[in-house]
């Protein structure tokens, strides 16, 4: 057997990690929205990981969302991206007349010891955020909108993000956060792998369906 | 006289807010006699009962007793919700949403009738016969009165979990998400939809538009004011274009409606999108026009007679 590989981007190993073993078992229509270093979408949608024309389906970095999408920062680094992405974050909050960070956590932490232009800076990332998924949930009707990365699974963050969804968006969608953090993509890497070999060995070329895979387990 | 697919026979309505377009076919999807009339403006039950009387004018016209129609599919616009066939967000056409058209038009056909949404269906007609032959991933956006879109996900219509994909009325491009109040429903129709359109136009000083048609003959009059508003559109709907393309990285997005087929916008939203968009995008004119939606309907109707299975298990699917 050769060692057949498949490159994936990271929202959607990340998304296939929380079908098999996280929050969005049993979903057949799921969005997962990672906010972290950057932003990224998965689409899992009738039981399918939406990989689109060329691999760069969910590339949400690129939604004309939150400036102008004809500056030159947009069309480099993505229009959404460059205002939410763990760079755009720590920008903007200097902008604002904040101190020197390195990390969107000190961000958080200076929003939390009670630093308005760290608040204000969050509320807006949680703004934008919620209005990409918006625009997910009126394009593609997902059953559940799963919220990850480093910044996206916080906790306190979700709520924000829930709270403008109330607002915007078009339809009410159930909002999770990922329970595998850092672990979701290995785990869904592996679920590519597994069912590949499952295809493999056990596999019958005219069935349609691939195979299911092994139900989670504690390890 | 045996069933075969000559004799048997399908049954095609494309029902929009202002037209009722209806096809007759052979069950290999020729179409033998075609009727457009208006919309009967009472709604729910009247237009039902449209529906059926036109497929009775048809197989008249056709030839055959209206008890050969086999197959029949109705493409209605809105969402259809696919766990019980109701279909909702239908403003253009009164008390469709508290009628069941579906049970309705079982109880004059049998149990194969279909309804889908009519975008949907001028996608599944752009892929058998238009622009979009052999699209897996592909998208067809309908510019009109109202906003639509229907999608093409791996090869098969794609409808949501609750049958509003493509629900794009509600795109919340363009809206401030710092606002306090609840965002307006149909966002995006509020800057694109043909009201919208002729509004701006009276906003920037025209007078002389009543619809949208007014505007492109003004355009070609050279009127400035026409090309401004048209340009707004265009940027709009490119952004829009946009946003699908940064979602899910697809192979073609055509352009459709009465308002998207027009060269003049068309032209326009092309030369605006690779600035909007870091790698090119591949749109098109709709090729079949104002008929997609009945040709994707009829193509839809036959191979569900060809496939000949219960209904519950059939899926739109294009061999």
């Amino acid at each position: 057997m050769d060692r057949a590989t498949l490159r994936l981007a990271s929202a959607h190993r990340t998304l296939l990690g929380e079908i098999w073993h996280g929050c969005a078992q049993n979903v057949a229509n799921v969005a997962f929205l990672a906010l972290g270093t950057g932003v990224g979408l998965g689409l899992y949608v009738n039981g399918q990981l939406v990989r689109g024309e060329n691999g760069a389906a969910g590339e949400i970095g690129y939604l004309p969302i939150g400036g102008d999408p004809l500056q030159a920062e947009s069309r480099l680094q993505g229009c959404l991206e460059y205002q939410v992405g763990a760079t755009g974050v720590m920008r903007r909050y200097r902008e604002a007349g904040g101190a020197e960070v390195d990390s969107v956590r000190q961000v958080f932490e200076r929003a939390q010891a009670g630093d308005p232009l760290a608040v204000a800076v969050i509320e807006e990332t949680a703004q934008l955020t919620g209005l990409a998924a918006a625009t997910v949930i009126a394009t593609v009707d997902p059953q559940l909108i799963v919220l990850g990365g480093s910044v996206g699974a916080r906790p306190d963050f979700a709520d924000k993000v829930a709270r403008v969804l109330l607002r915007l968006a078009p339809r009410p969608v159930e909002i999770r956060t990922s329970t595998l953090g850092k672990r979701a993509g290995v785990v869904g890497a592996l679920s590519v792998a597994l069912r590949r070999l499952h295809d493999e060995l056990f596999g019958v070329a005219e069935l349609a369906a691939t195979l299911p895979l092994p139900p989670p387990r504690a390890p | 006289m045996p069933m075969t697919l000559e004799t048997a026979h399908c049954f095609a309505a494309d029902l929009g807010g202002t037209k009722l377009a209806a096809a007759m076919a052979d069950g290999r999807g020729r179409i033998l006699a075609e009727l457009t009339e208006p919309t009967d403006r009472r709604g729910g039950a009247y237009v039902a009962e449209q529906i059926a009387v036109c497929a009775g004018k048809l197989a008249q016209a056709v030839g055959i007793e209206a008890t050969r129609v086999r197959h029949v599919m109705v493409g209605v616009p809105g969402a259809i919700d696919p766990r019980d066939g109701r279909v909702s967000l239908t403003p253009n056409i009164a008390g469709l949403q508290e009628f069941d058209v579906l049970g309705y038009l079982r109880g004059r056909f049998g149990p194969d009738v279909l309804i889908e949404n009519d975008v949907n269906l001028a996608m599944l007609g752009e892929q058998a016969l238009g622009c979009a032959s052999l699209c897996r991933n592909a998208a067809f956006l309908a510019l009109g009165t109202g906003t639509g879109l229907g999608l093409l996900i791996d090869g098969k219509l794609f409808r949501g979990a609750r049958g509003s994909a493509g629900e794009i009325a509600d795109l919340p491009i363009g809206l401030d998400p710092t606002a306090e109040a609840p965002a307006p429903s149909g966002a995006f129709e509020l800057e694109v939809g043909s009201l919208a359109i002729v509004d701006r136009y009276r906003r920037q000083g025209g007078t002389a538009a009543v619809t949208v048609r007014d505007i492109f003959r003004l355009l070609a009059e050279g009127d400035p004011v026409a090309a401004a508003v048209l340009d707004t559109t265009a940027r709009w709907v490119a952004l829009s274009i946009a946003t699908l393309q940064s979602l899910l990285d697809l192979e073609l997005i055509v352009l459709g409606g009465s308002i998207g087929v027009r060269p003049e916008l068309y032209e326009r939203v092309r030369l605006a999108l690779p600035a909007l968009f870091p790698r090119p995008i591949n749109i098109a004119p709709s090729r079949l026009g104002d008929r997609a939606g009945l040709i994707g309907a009829v193509c839809a109707a036959a191979q569900a007679l060809r496939q000949g299975r219960e209904p519950a298990q059939r899926t739109l699917q294009l061999s």
